[in-house]
């Protein structure tokens, strides 16, 4: 089950070619050998998962190359009969950082630190400084010295004792609620050395080897495992879709086994995606001679517009303004097919091309969710018609075109059928948890209905039931023992207490107060465990990297079967949020607020976020809770991942992938889960990100 | 728990796929998962039925990378630039029988910069010429390439159209970046001195693929 976990984190996330050049990663699923760590790092922005198992032991690890010379994991462990003097098994969460100091050179090794497991409770402590060389392309040597569970064998007074004598002994464990920075700890006690080599017998075989500075003390005396003799001995094939199958002989004792899977999360299915071709721009006399454009004004205007709307809805856009103003067409369009809007944006300013009569110049076209005008583009025909085929059209195109921030009704009259407008999905659904304190693996499984029903611009009915078929949600026999409001650490009760269940019935009113402005109220049952009223302001300038919001909420929690009931616990919540798309793939979001246990703290999250959509990133949340209070963990924190369906499939799609990893989920720093929450309501469809993806114009 | 597994294992595939599956209004996410698992199952683009319907120009196709064998009928032409559409909606376009264009099969050729290697094939001309190609990356990038390349001329070598032999003037262009090497092949046909049959490289996703003119008369 626990290697099948990561099996399947590894088939849900990946399944496509991101083939990269191959990396030897280590037991602990980070580059190394078997289980000493090597200098090396992997190429940037690239993410690896990694499942081995040995006797009694199992790691699961996520590394992520955050930035060129530094990449963090995470791991998930196992070690049976490793508790309680052999009556439980122990799961371990833990975190590693790794910082490259020195790239190889011809004459010089690569230098590199690291922290293994730096917090959480430090099962895996163990901190080094190490360097790698490689030799005639094929053999790569290692040498290094370890502090704590890398400073075991023959280990030796610690140098760094001539600086300070507090490095001479090493603090014991942290055996509080973990999650701490163990940082007391770091490079203190005896060190001990470790080598190794890796020789590539060519492109697919590897062969390892290794002196190993780890004597797996603990596990010598809780579960007697034997690490007596220091040599490690590895074979490692890898495969051409990025998977690599390792076995291992370990410390004279044990067989491992280990598969790791690497991708580059740049390397979507197929370059430019494989969506049908749009229409090509027609000639413009073909246009002129079009049945719908000739003479008798006003009936052709209709017939136009007819032709228009069936054009656009086979590209996935729904038409729900149009008007003709001279030699300008303002129309207005819902994308509900392209994760890229500026491929939306084209495909549509193809189609009023092919369609209106010549004497429209100018397209002004108006991307509109449920109504909600986000962003307005300005298009001269006579440029697409020029740059359609030219070597740099697309970004010649977007030079002679404008991005707006044009608050605007919908015109009247023309399009009166478009709303209301119902939406509705049907289907299975289900979901996942990772890695929690007592089983690798949570899921819920069933079948769902969700629908919203647009009234009028913006205001909008959402809701969403489920009926679970089959859950291991409610199977924890753990209650919550948290000392905050069980705000967050009754889900267990949620899902044992629910059978058809009321996940949201929400009433939402979306605005523009102004330039650059939006505005959401929200009423009902806002999510699973709270309902209440929301209402949030949003300032995000077109083209800017920043925006700011704030959002203030009064909610009251709902009963733990999901219908309509209320507890009589109630908070009033909200925030206040900054964004930025930093330069360099990065995104920052820092949230300040009152959470709804009634704390008071800050939210910050940084993710890794590529040009394609492909997320991944990481946050904390520390609140005027003390650790103690928190609970196992100490404060909120957790990794996360989004990935477009279209970067699985290669056809455009809306829909993304997200997945979030917490150690733990308990009551500090839990913060209200509202459905459409501006900033990533509008985010797709504003300047900053068609810009980004514009080379999808023409495509 | 060694007899749960597979349960739950079959559970966790129906999960991915319950994520973007199920009927909607909305989405046509279904439509397309069901395009990436069962390619070919697809009913013809509505477009290419009437291109077919209305005897648009014809020509084969066959990618070399993939086997992929297929047809494509002009769908459009204006300004000298011809769009080429597939039974599944991928385009090829040309310019005076050279691609310069791709969409709808990955790879993602967005524009081409191919005048030179035109003037030179089309005057039966050998010598050296430059030629610039503009791709879509898997992070949506831009990226373009310029590449220098060596045209030759092979003689007289007849295209086979239809299993029958045409008579045709064949030239090749071998072209190099820093990273890349090609080699196209075109059959200058003797009767109106146009590619009627072809080999061109349309990137590193996609590789070469063979072009052949079907005769009108044909159908």
């Amino acid at each position: 089950m626990r290697f099948i976990a990561s099996f399947i984190f590894i088939g849900l996330l990946l399944t496509v070619p991101g083939t990269v050049r191959a990396q030897s990663l280590s037991t602990y699923g980070t580059p190394g050998l078997i289980d000493m760590p090597t200098a090396e790092v992997m190429p940037d922005g690239n993410l690896a998962v990694t499942g081995f198992v040995m006797q009694d032991t199992n790691r699961n690890t996520i590394t992520f190359q955050m930035l060129p010379r530094v990449y963090g994991s995470f791991r998930y462990s196992y070690i049976k009969d490793f508790n309680a003097g052999g009556a439980e098994s122990r799961y371990d969460r833990s975190f590693d950082i790794h910082y490259q100091i020195r790239h190889e050179s011809r004459r010089g090794p690569a230098w590199a630190i690291g922290l293994r497991d730096f917090g959480g409770t430090g099962l895996y402590s163990g901190e080094y400084l190490v360097a790698t060389k490689t030799f005639a392309d094929r053999l790569k040597i290692t040498a290094g010295m370890g502090w704590g569970r890398l400073g075991q064998r023959n280990s030796f007074s610690n140098p760094l004792g001539l600086l300070d004598s507090r490095f001479d002994t090493r603090p014991t464990g942290t055996l509080g609620p973990g999650g701490q920075f163990s940082a007391n700890q770091w490079f203190r006690g005896p060190a001990a050395v470790f080598a190794g080599l890796q020789y590539n017998a060519n492109n697919r075989l590897s062969l390892m080897a290794e002196y190993s500075s780890d004597t797996y003390p603990r596990e010598t005396t809780t579960i007697g495992f034997d690490a007596g003799s220091p040599i490690n001995l590895g074979a490692r094939y890898r495969f051409n879709n990025g998977l690599s199958l390792t076995g291992y002989y370990m410390y004279g004792a044990t067989l491992g086994l280990q598969v790791s899977y690497m991708l580059d999360p740049r390397k979507a299915r197929a370059p430019g995606g494989q969506d049908a071709a749009a229409p090509a721009l027609t000639a413009a006399q073909h246009v002129a001679a079009a049945s719908w454009n000739l003479p008798d004004q006003v009936a052709a205007e209709a017939a136009a517009q007819e032709v228009l709307r069936h054009r656009l809805e086979q590209q996935g856009q729904r038409l729900v303004g149009f008007q003709i103003q001279g030699i300008q067409a303002r129309v207005d369009v819902e994308n509900n097919r392209f994760n890229a809007t500026a491929q939306a944006i084209g495909r549509i300013a193809r189609a009023l091309a092919n369609t209106l009569p010549l004497s429209v110049e100018v397209f002004s076209i108006t991307l509109r969710r449920q109504g909600l005008p986000i962003t307005t583009v300005k298009i001269r025909r006579a440029d697409l018609y020029e740059l359609e085929t030219e070597l740099d059209g697309a970004w010649r195109t977007l030079a002679r075109s404008q991005l707006l921030d044009e608050v605007r009704a919908l015109p009247q009259g023309a399009m009166q059928e478009a709303y209301p407008h119902l939406t509705y999905h049907l289907g299975p659904y289900g979901r996942l948890s990772f890695f929690d304190p007592d089983n690798p693996l949570r899921y819920e499984l069933g079948v769902g209905a969700s629908a919203s029903y647009v009234a009028r611009p913006g205001l909008t009915f959402l809701g969403m039931i489920r009926h679970p078929l089959s859950s291991t949600l409610s199977d924890t026999t753990r209650v919550s023992d948290s000392v905050l409001p069980h705000v967050r650490s009754d889900w267990a009760e949620y899902a044992r207490h629910s059978d058809v269940q009321l996940n949201t019935l929400t009433a939402q009113y979306l605005w523009r107060p102004g330039k650059d402005l939006f505005a959401r109220v929200s009423a009902g049952y806002l999510e699973e465990m709270f309902g209440g009223v929301s209402a949030e302001l949003l300032w995000y300038p077109t083209d800017s990297r920043f925006a700011v919001g704030a959002e203030i909420n009064y909610v009251k929690q709902r009963d733990f079967d999901m219908l309509f009931g209320f507890q009589d616990y109630d908070v009033v919540t909200g925030h206040a949020s900054m964004y930025y798309n930093m330069p360099g793939d990065y995104h920052l979001q820092i949230d300040a607020g009152r959470y709804l246990a009634g704390d008071i703290g800050v939210t910050f999250g940084l993710d890794r976020e590529f040009n394609n959509g492909f997320k991944v990133g990481a946050f904390a949340t520390l609140t005027n809770v003390s650790a103690t209070d928190f609970g196992e963990g100490s404060f909120d924190k957790g990794i996360r991942f989004e990935v477009p369906l279209s970067w699985i499939t290669g056809k455009s799609s809306k829909t993304r992938l997200r997945q979030v990893i917490r150690p733990i989920l308990r009551d500090g720093g839990a913060r209200l889960s509202v459905p459409n929450r501006l900033y990533n309501y509008t985010r797709e469809a504003r300047a900053d990100r068609i810009f980004g993806q514009w080379g999808r114009f023409y495509r | 728990m060694g007899a749960v597994l597979p349960m739950k294992l079959a559970a966790f595939v129906l999960m991915g796929a319950s994520l973007i599956s199920g009927c909607s209004n909305d989405t046509d996410n279904l439509q397309q998962l069901r395009q990436v698992l069962r390619p070919g199952s697809v009913a013809p683009d509505p477009r290419v039925q009437a291109l077919i319907d209305g005897r648009a120009p014809r020509m084969q196709v066959s990618f070399e990378k993939t086997d992929l064998v297929g047809v494509v009928a002009l769908e459009s032409a204006r300004g000298g630039i011809e769009t080429w559409l597939s039974v599944d909606g991928g385009t090829l376009i040309l310019q005076g029988g050279m691609v310069v264009g791709t969409r709808g099969f990955g790879g993602g050729m967005m524009t081409s910069d191919v005048t030179q290697s035109l003037a030179a094939v089309h005057a039966g001309q050998a010598g050296q010429v430059v030629r610039f190609h503009s791709f879509l990356t898997g992070n949506d990038e831009t990226r373009t390439r310029s590449y220098k390349c060596e045209i030759k001329d092979l003689g007289d070598r007849p295209a086979t159209l239809l299993g029958a032999l045409t008579p045709a003037r064949q030239m090749s262009e071998t072209c190099r970046s820093l990273d890349q090497t090609f080699v196209n092949s075109y059959w200058v046909g003797a009767e109106r001195g146009q590619i009627i049959q072809s080999r061109q490289w349309l990137g590193d996703f996609l590789g070469s693929v063979n072009l052949r003119d079907i005769p009108q008369d044909a159908f």
